[in-house]
Parts: C-alpha cells; sequence; structure tokens
C-alpha cells in the first residue's frame, strides 16, 4: 500500500491537571469535576473580575519542576509565567498565563518498550473554565463554568520522535503511568484530567528532514482513539500525497462514531498570541541545591523499574505496568517479593499475576513473607485420600445435625464453619477445593 | 493601513464601524511614526528591562481558601441559568478542551 | 471651613470633642451638594442617610485612642472595587458593576474609621490627562470650571481642592495622580512601585500603575501613606521591604542636599508662566541649604514614545477581561482614546512588530534606569515641572494627539523607572490657574520626598489656597 512509502513524523503535547488542593493563582478548592454545582470554586482571580491579581501555586512548581527531574530535562534556574493572549468565553482575562520562552524544564527523555521518545519542553499554565453546548428553549446557547479556570496545568511537547500509532499509545501511557507514581496528577481521561494531542506529517522513507506541514490532532480522550485517529491520518495524507496534493495544515478532530477524522479549523495563519512577560508574576529562581534536593526526593521511576524486572525477573511489561497502576510507589516491596520467590524457585510473574487477581493478599497488606506463604499454600496443598475424606466429612455432619438444615434453608454460609471442622481433623496441607468439593456431594446426598 | 486596522481591531476584539475606520487609519499612522522615534536610540547591546521590583520567586502554598458564593459570581452578569453564565452559542473550536 | 484643616489638626480636634464626625460629614455633603454637580467630581456619592447614619455611630464609638484617620471623610478614584458602591473606572461598559470584593487600599483605610463618601470620575481606564475622556463627563478645574481638572485621577484631586474631602486616593500610571494634583493646586504622591498594594485597582499597565494619596500637604500625604503603605500578599508585585516611619521623618534637616535639574526637561519649550514659577520654586528651594546641579539625561528626550509603547502594549492586554461574559457591556463601549492605546498596543505586541516595538521599548526603558541611577549618583532629588502647561480649556488637548501624549512629557518616566514623586503646589498663573512641581526621589525614598516638600511648605503659602467656593 501506498503508506509503506512514508514514515511518520509525529510529535505530542499532552496537557495534565496538577492535584494540587488549590488553583494555580488562587486558593479555590481545585476540584472542578467533582464540585456539586457550578461556579463555586471561583474568585477574582480566577474569575477575572477588574483589579484581581495572580499569585503562583509552589506545589505545582514544585512538581512541574519533579517530573521534569524524573524525565532526565534540563531545568532552567530562572524562569518566568507569560500571558498568551486570545479570546474566548471560557478564558477570563482574556490570556492565559502560561510560559513562553523559559519553560520550567527541557531537553529530557522518556523510554518506552516501542523506543524513546524526547522531550522537548515541560511547562506550567492555568486551565480555562468548561463551555457546555445546550438549548434554552429554541436558542443554541454555551453554558460556562468556571470551576476548572485556574486550574494547574502542566504541558509535555515531545520533539517528532513518534514513529507509529502504537508509539504515541506507548508514550502517553508511559507518562501517564509516571505522573501517577509521581502522585502530581490522577490523569482521569474522562474527566479531561490528561488530554491528549498529536501532531501528525508524512515524509518519504529515508528522509530525514521535517516535512513542511503538519496536521493537529486535538480532543482527543482515549488511548484507543488515538491510536485509531493517527492511523487513519497516516492513510489519509498518504493518499493525498501519493496524488501530489498539499496536506493543509489544520486542527483535526476524531469521529469515533464515523471512525475518521475531520476538520476543525484551518490554520493557515498561526495564531498570534502576542506573549510577554506577565507583570503581575515576579520571576521564579531556584538554585542548584533546591534541584538537587528535590532529585533526591524523587522516588525510583517506573520505566527503570519495569525494564529491571524484565531483564531479572522475566516479569512482562504489560503486567509490571498494571502493578504500577494499580499500587503506585511500592515498588520497592515487590522487589523483595520477587526476589524471595525467585531465591525459592517460583516463577515470580506468576504469584505477581495471583495477587492483581486477588487470589493472593498483596505484600503492603500482610507482608512479604505471608504474600508468599499465601501464594504457596495456594498451589502447593497435598490431594487427600477420597476415603478418609468421605469419612471425615460424614462424621462431621452427623455430629452437627442443625448444619444441616440450616443449610438447607439457605444459609449456604455454613459452608465455611464445616470447611473449618473437616480441615482440622485432615492433615495440613490438604487442598481445600477437594475438600469443598466432597462437602458439597456429601450434603447434596443428604438432601 | 486599512487591512491593518481591521487586522488590529480583530487580534483586539474590537468592532471599528466603517466610518471610524478613516478616521483610526490617520490617527493611528501618525502616532505610529511617533512611536518610530525609538529607533533613533542605540538598543542593540541593551538587555530588556521587564520590572522595577527586586522581588523573586513570591508564591503561596498550596492551601485552599474561602471562594465566593455562587451568587456573588455570577451577581454582575448579563446572563445566567441554573448557576452557568450564558454566551450564545460558540462554534466548538481548536480552544476547546 | 474645617476641611481647609489638615489631617493632624482635625484629628486633634475630634480628640478634644471641639467637633463631631457628624459636623465633619455633613460639611462635606454640603460641599458635595454645592459643587460635586458642576465639577463633576463624582461618578457615585453615598446617600446623606448612609453617611450621617456612619457618621453618628463613629461618634458614639469614639474614644482618644481611635486611629487618626477616624472619621475623616475621604473618597477614591474609580478604578478601585467596592463593595456596595459600582466600580467603573470611568467607562459605561463598566456601569453597572458591583463587585464582590473590595480594594486592599479601600479595605485598608476603612479599617481606621476613616468614611467613604464616594468614588470619584476619572478618565477611562486610565487613559487621559486632562479627564475629558471620561463616560460620565468631564470634570472641571474649581479653580475656573471653564478649564480641565488634568487626568485621569481629576475627580480625586478636585475633591480634596474643593474640600469636599480630607484626602482622597488616586491612580498614577505616567503622572496621573500628579498631573491634575497640579493642575487643581493640590499636593499627591506617586509611590515607588510596588510600595502600595495594587490588589483592587483596575489595571491600566501593570509594571507602571501606582496607588496614592492626594491630599492639601505634603503631611496629610504621610499620615494616608503610613496606613496604606506596606506589602500585600494578595498582590505579588508588593514590595517585601519594611515602611518607613513617614511623619517621623518630616522635619529631619534638608541642608546640604542637591537637587538635580535634567537639562533636557528645563531646556524643552514648555509655558513660560510654568518656567518661570519652577524656577522660583527651586530658589524657594535653595534658601534651606539645597543645591543645584544640572543632569544631562538625553534618554528623557524619548520619553512619550517609550511610555505609550509599554503603556499601550500592557492595558491591551489588561483590558481582554471586559468581553461582557461575566460583568460589564460588550467591547463596543470603548471611547476612541481608549480603542486607539488597544489598537497600538496590539500592534506593538503582534507577530512579527513585538521584537521591533515592544522589546525595543523595554530595551529602551534599560536606558532610562540606568539614566536615573547615574543622575541620583549626582544628586538627591530631581525636580521638574509636573506637566508643560496649566489646565488648559476643554477640548484643547483631544483635537490633538501628539500634544494630548506631550501632556505626560515630565511625569511619565517617573513611573517606568518605578521610582516615587510627588507633586505640590508652586504658584498660579496670571489667570489664577494653579501651577504644580515635581520632587523625584530615588526607590523607596518616600520619606525623603515628603520631608523636602513639607519644608517647603512650612516657607510658603501656595498650599493654603482654595478655590472659590460656592
Amino acid at each position: 500500500m501506498t503508506k509503506n512509502t512514508y514514515q511518520l513524523v509525529c510529535g505530542m503535547e499532552v496537557h495534565a491537571e496538577l492535584k494540587t488542593k488549590s488553583k494555580m493563582f488562587c486558593g479555590c478548592k481545585n476540584d472542578p469535576f467533582h464540585a456539586p454545582k457550578p461556579n463555586i470554586y471561583t474568585c477574582p482571580v480566577c474569575l477575572g473580575l477588574p483589579g484581581a491579581l495572580p499569585v503562583a501555586n509552589e506545589q505545582a512548581i514544585e512538581w512541574t519542576i519533579k517530573l521534569g527531574l524524573a524525565l532526565g530535562c534540563q531545568i532552567n534556574l530562572f524562569s518566568k509565567f507569560d500571558r498568551k493572549h486570545y479570546f474566548y468565553p471560557d478564558l477570563p482575562k482574556g490570556y492565559q498565563i502560561s510560559q513562553y520562552d523559559l519553560p520550567f524544564c527541557y531537553d529530557g527523555k522518556l523510554e518506552t518498550e516501542l523506543g524513546s521518545v524526547r522531550i522537548r519542553r515541560i511547562h506550567l499554565e492555568e486551565d480555562t473554565g468548561k463551555l457546555l453546548h445546550k438549548r434554552i428553549g429554541d436558542e443554541p446557547v454555551s453554558l460556562i463554568d468556571f470551576n476548572r479556570s485556574g486550574v494547574p496545568l502542566i504541558e509535555i511537547v515531545t520533539e517528532p520522535d513518534i514513529s507509529s500509532a502504537k508509539h504515541a499509545t506507548a508514550y502517553s501511557k508511559q507518562l501517564r503511568t509516571l505522573l501517577r507514581y509521581l502522585d502530581i496528577a490522577d490523569c482521569d481521561m474522562e474527566q479531561g484530567g490528561m488530554r491528549l494531542e498529536a501532531n501528525v506529517s508524512l515524509r518519504p522513507i529515508g528522509e530525514t528532514r521535517l516535512p513542511n506541514y503538519k496536521t493537529e490532532l486535538k480532543n482527543i480522550n482515549s488511548f484507543r482513539f488515538l491510536e485509531q485517529a493517527i492511523e487513519f491520518e497516516v492513510d489519509r495524507q498518504a493518499v493525498l500525497l501519493d496524488d501530489e496534493q498539499p496536506v493543509s495544515q489544520e486542527t483535526r478532530g476524531w469521529n469515533s462514531v464515523k471512525q475518521e477524522t475531520y476538520l476543525q479549523r484551518s490554520k493557515e495563519d498561526a495564531e498570534d498570541y502576542r506573549y510577554f512577560p506577565d507583570p503581575d508574576i515576579p520571576p521564579i529562581r531556584c538554585s542548584e541545591k533546591q534541584i538537587e534536593n528535590w532529585r533526591n526526593e524523587l522516588p525510583q521511576l517506573p520505566e527503570k523499574i519495569i525494564l529491571h524486572w524484565k531483564n531479572k525477573y522475566d516479569i512482562s511489561i504489560q503486567l509490571a505496568s498494571q502493578l504500577f497502576d494499580t499500587y503506585t510507589r511500592d515498588s520497592l516491596i515487590y522487589s523483595e517479593l520477587f526476589e524471595q520467590a525467585s531465591a525459592a524457585t517460583i516463577v515470580p510473574e506468576i504469584v505477581l499475576k495471583n495477587i492483581l487477581s486477588k487470589k493472593v493478599s498483596t505484600p503492603q497488606e500482610v507482608g512479604v513473607k505471608q504474600s508468599l506463604q499465601q501464594f504457596k499454600n495456594m498451589t502447593q496443598s497435598d490431594t487427600v485420600d477420597d476415603v478418609q475424606l468421605q469419612s471425615v466429612v460424614k462424621q462431621v455432619l452427623i455430629d452437627n445435625p442443625d448444619i444441616l438444615l440450616k443449610y438447607f434453608t439457605g444459609q449456604k454460609q455454613v459452608l465455611g464453619y464445616i470447611m473449618g471442622q473437616v480441615l482440622s481433623q485432615l492433615p495440613k496441607k490438604s487442598d481445600p477445593v477437594q475438600v469443598r468439593a466432597a462437602i458439597i456431594t456429601e450434603l447434596e446426598q443428604k438432601k | 493601513m486599512k487591512n491593518q486596522i481591521l487586522h488590529l481591531a480583530k487580534l483586539a476584539a474590537l468592532s471599528i464601524s466603517g466610518s471610524e475606520i478613516k478616521k483610526y487609519e490617520k490617527q493611528l499612522e501618525v502616532i505610529f511614526e511617533y512611536m518610530d522615534q525609538i529607533k533613533q536610540l542605540d538598543l542593540a547591546a541593551v538587555p530588556e528591562t521587564f520590572r522595577t521590583t527586586e522581588e523573586e520567586n513570591v508564591l503561596r502554598g498550596d492551601i485552599v481558601t474561602p471562594s465566593l458564593s455562587q451568587s456573588d459570581a455570577l451577581r454582575n452578569a448579563r446572563r445566567t441559568h441554573n448557576g452557568f453564565f450564558v454566551v450564545s452559542a460558540i462554534m466548538k473550536d481548536e480552544h476547546a478542551a | 471651613m474645617l476641611l481647609d484643616r489638615s489631617i493632624n489638626e482635625l484629628a486633634t480636634r475630634l480628640r478634644k470633642r471641639k467637633i463631631t464626625i457628624e459636623q465633619l460629614v455633613c460639611e462635606s455633603i454640603a460641599r458635595c451638594k454645592a459643587q460635586a454637580k458642576e465639577l463633576n467630581c463624582f461618578i457615585s456619592l453615598r446617600t446623606e442617610q448612609d453617611l450621617l447614619e456612619e457618621a453618628r455611630k463613629k461618634d458614639a464609638d469614639f474614644t482618644v485612642d481611635k486611629h487618626q484617620l477616624y472619621g475623616l471623610p475621604f473618597s477614591v478614584k474609580d478604578s478601585y472595587v467596592t463593595h456596595h458602591l459600582p466600580t467603573t473606572s470611568g467607562s459605561k461598559i463598566l456601569k453597572d458593576f458591583i463587585s464582590p470584593y473590595a480594594a486592599t487600599v479601600v479595605e485598608k483605610l476603612l479599617a481606621t474609621g476613616a468614611i467613604l463618601i464616594g468614588k470619584n470620575n476619572q478618565d477611562s481606564w486610565g487613559h487621559g490627562a486632562s479627564n475629558e475622556n471620561s463616560d460620565f463627563g468631564v470634570v472641571r478645574n474649581p479653580w475656573n470650571p471653564a478649564y480641565i481638572s488634568g487626568g485621569s485621577s481629576g475627580g480625586s484631586a478636585v475633591a480634596v481642592a474643593a474640600r469636599m474631602v480630607a484626602f482622597a486616593i488616586g491612580e498614577d500610571t505616567g503622572g496621573s495622580i500628579r498631573n491634575p494634583a497640579s493642575m487643581c493646586g493640590v499636593s499627591g504622591l506617586k509611590v515607588t512601585y510596588g510600595r502600595v498594594s495594587r490588589y483592587g485597582t483596575i489595571a491600566y499597565a501593570s509594571s507602571l500603575d501606582t496607588v496614592g494619596p492626594i491630599a492639601k500637604t505634603a503631611e496629610d500625604l504621610t499620615q494616608v501613606l503610613q496606613v496604606i503603605a506596606g506589602v500585600d500578599a494578595k498582590d505579588g508585585s508588593s514590595s517585601q521591604r519594611p515602611v518607613d516611619n513617614y511623619p517621623a521623618s518630616l522635619l529631619k534637616p534638608v541642608a546640604g542636599k542637591i537637587l538635580g535639574l535634567p537639562k533636557q526637561f528645563f531646556g524643552t519649550n514648555y509655558h513660560p508662566e510654568v518656567r518661570s514659577t519652577v524656577l522660583e520654586a527651586i530658589a524657594q528651594l535653595k534658601t534651606l541649604g539645597l543645591q543645584t546641579v544640572e543632569l544631562d539625561m538625553p534618554v528623557l528626550d524619548f520619553a512619550i514614545p517609550i511610555y505609550y509603547m509599554l503603556a499601550s502594549s500592557e492595558t491591551s492586554s489588561n483590558l481582554a477581561r471586559y468581553d461582557g461574559v461575566r460583568y460589564g457591556t460588550d467591547r463596543d463601549g470603548f471611547l476612541p482614546e481608549s480603542a486607539r492605546r488597544i489598537m497600538l498596543g496590539t500592534y506593538a505586541l503582534s507577530a512579527g512588530y513585538a521584537e521591533d516595538l515592544y522589546k525595543n521599548a523595554q530595551r529602551a526603558r534599560t536606558l532610562l534606569v540606568n539614566s536615573y541611577q547615574a543622575a541620583f549618583a549626582q544628586c538627591d532629588f530631581i525636580v521638574a515641572p509636573t506637566t508643560p502647561s496649566p489646565a488648559q480649556k476643554f477640548g484643547e488637548l483631544l483635537d490633538n494627539p501628539i500634544e494630548n501624549m506631550l501632556a505626560d512629557l515630565f511625569t511619565a518616566t517617573v513611573n517606568i523607572v518605578g521610582v516615587p514623586s510627588i507633586a505640590l503646589p508652586i504658584g498660579f498663573t496670571k489667570t489664577k490657574l494653579p501651577i504644580g512641581m515635581q520632587i523625584i526621589g530615588n526607590k523607596f525614598q518616600e520619606a525623603a520626598v515628603l520631608q523636602l516638600a513639607h519644608q517647603y511648605q512650612q516657607i510658603t503659602q501656595w498650599h493654603t489656597q482654595a478655590p472659590p467656593t460656592k
């Protein structure tokens, strides 16, 4: 097919809402998605009232820099906020406070199983309000809720290193894992806590220069849609290029019903945001020492650990990622668990599978030793002699006549009592599955 | 120059009527020319001054403080509906998130 | 008239129970009734009933340890948000806007027990030096109502000059306190940038705007400044430096200090009566033991384009929030002066031009800062006229955009570099229009500047003269 003569050139911009308690430039509560009513977490600052002034949230800045350190970025020791101007009803000041030429972080890298992706920059800005499109009677209107206005938003921009739709997904998932692992963002995509944008263009295979156009895919709120949209775009652009048609510089959205991208806005002219440094906010200057302190506070990072576990214990990346998504921050204890399992010639990955499917308690709850013991008990139980088993069960039922009545009048939980009674008269590692089956058989016969 | 006025008015979301364009054209032309005087200064090696204050790192701790009540927030709006601000329908735009 | 007296005198009389707050407020109300409409210095006034009720309550609660400003009537420019009274910034776009919060400067003054009489008329959004650019009508000069009051804080200066209030709060971005103070024969202080909190001040140009007092004398200004100065956690640009004791330094000796006279200011062609009056005032200052030195500050010749590039750029940004969604009316309500500044600012910041225009203005700003620093190495104060001309007749400035801009010639660079400056009355024209002068100090030298102005006012009488009342 034609697309095999082209190579995807793709960079991504991801926005994530930081989970600070308060907003970026004011003390209003940062909880837009769960707010019971619209416009209850607003104040003169985030509403853009006349005379209000912004004051930056230091926690948001610290977390932004920590993310940068986790991604191996350079940190701008001297940084500032800039005003980015455009008019839109959900943007109360008519400008967004963002960062232009001195972002907090730049030049980093994220590793994925499909290849690394260079991080161009990470900067901090404020979120806008939310628009809802409705009808009041016959009239189409837009309703605006500013609970979200001013929420801290981190923006991560990559170089165009992404080479396939799957690579884009791998990158986005890995980024989300990291954000959650650092406990700085929940990244709930349905809530808009993480937003994905991809810049897509094609060039002939072997060409090293960047294409002279790019299409922006925006408002994509799931990994699956991201992959589908990029794949669709690659096909669409390949057809145009084969035909020697120019590909327009555009913003496109993904229609999941029609399974196609569609034009949202033509971007032949770049937006003129008229950036200038925000005079209301003094610059931010960090010391090398402070950066070092923050670097030392970082937990060991998921991507490294995941690869380490793959190499040492042959644990699949998918399972390891699932672990990080479910139980963040507990890598050390799992490393210990895998080490001990390995030493006892137990396959670590199988232990992990049972923990994830909740058949075995987590080491955080009961400790590494107990966790492993549970696993051993579960899988290393002995088969009981059937004759001996049957006689013990019969005896227990005779000794407890009221049990039968209770069982057959619906109190099925007495089965647990019977199990206990039977097991106490059998060898320690008796197979509970076998015992249970024997009891039920006996009970059914007594019906 | 006329296109320039229309472009600036659009960027600044100002509505300028046809009759006003000519007037602004003349006035702004004079003003723009006057501003050009700055070019007479030798600014090549001069750094910019963005602020006359000395402070840096003026930050707030991550603490929640009381917000306005919903009614106070909405009080001065021309149109509201069930706790929301209202504008007539906006076409979905790239700025939408 | 009670309101002829200084703040300290009024406070002393209140303590001695020679006067009551009710009497003071009644006089204020009577003065407003007599002239507020004609001079048009208020956009909104509290009701008589409200004011008397407050005055009586304050009389009942009065004790000798109440604050110096307790019970004194004051007003603020309508660019300061207040509860109850609307805040319009002189524009019809905000004519019905009632803020849900109050500016820090207002809260600080109300906390002393001072009584807010009303909100003063101004050039819309601070855009102007004549107070002819208001959607609420022009403000008239109390010395001669056929003449402008100056601006943009025209209403505030007039309210003080016409003895309607004991003091007022104006706002100065390029001369907007000093200009009308001098045109109305009263004293006005432009503080060091960041000395007084801007929280709740409708922004004109964020890196230039200052909040400051207008009163009859430098001594009065110190009383108000002492209350309003200081860091504010809600204003990130406010200075963290401790506040001086301004009243305490008023009588410290000034002999031996040096006055710098920039030749770029004194060499320009400006009104001859202003020139002669300023030179005479300088001679008076010398009798206090000061010396003069000539300063050469070539960058001052570019004061106006630098100021307008910066101020217009920032105002185009600060006015972007007025979109009619959360408050106010549509953006077609801007007056031509404001529309011009918005377009000029948008142009200066726009792609392809920002490097040449906005950034060059910021570079030129560095040259100005350096020039002032070099000047203060040679002198303690820079002196200059406040305005190139005494008050003009209505319409003279409006017809001529360049002349209009040039009104800021002597005042604007002070804002660009962020230093303090006091404007004080130094005489009159033959036609009895006031003339004023500036004493400019280095950063955070408000105490020194007030001190010199005060001692000048000890040996002169200009500040005691009041316009004809009706």
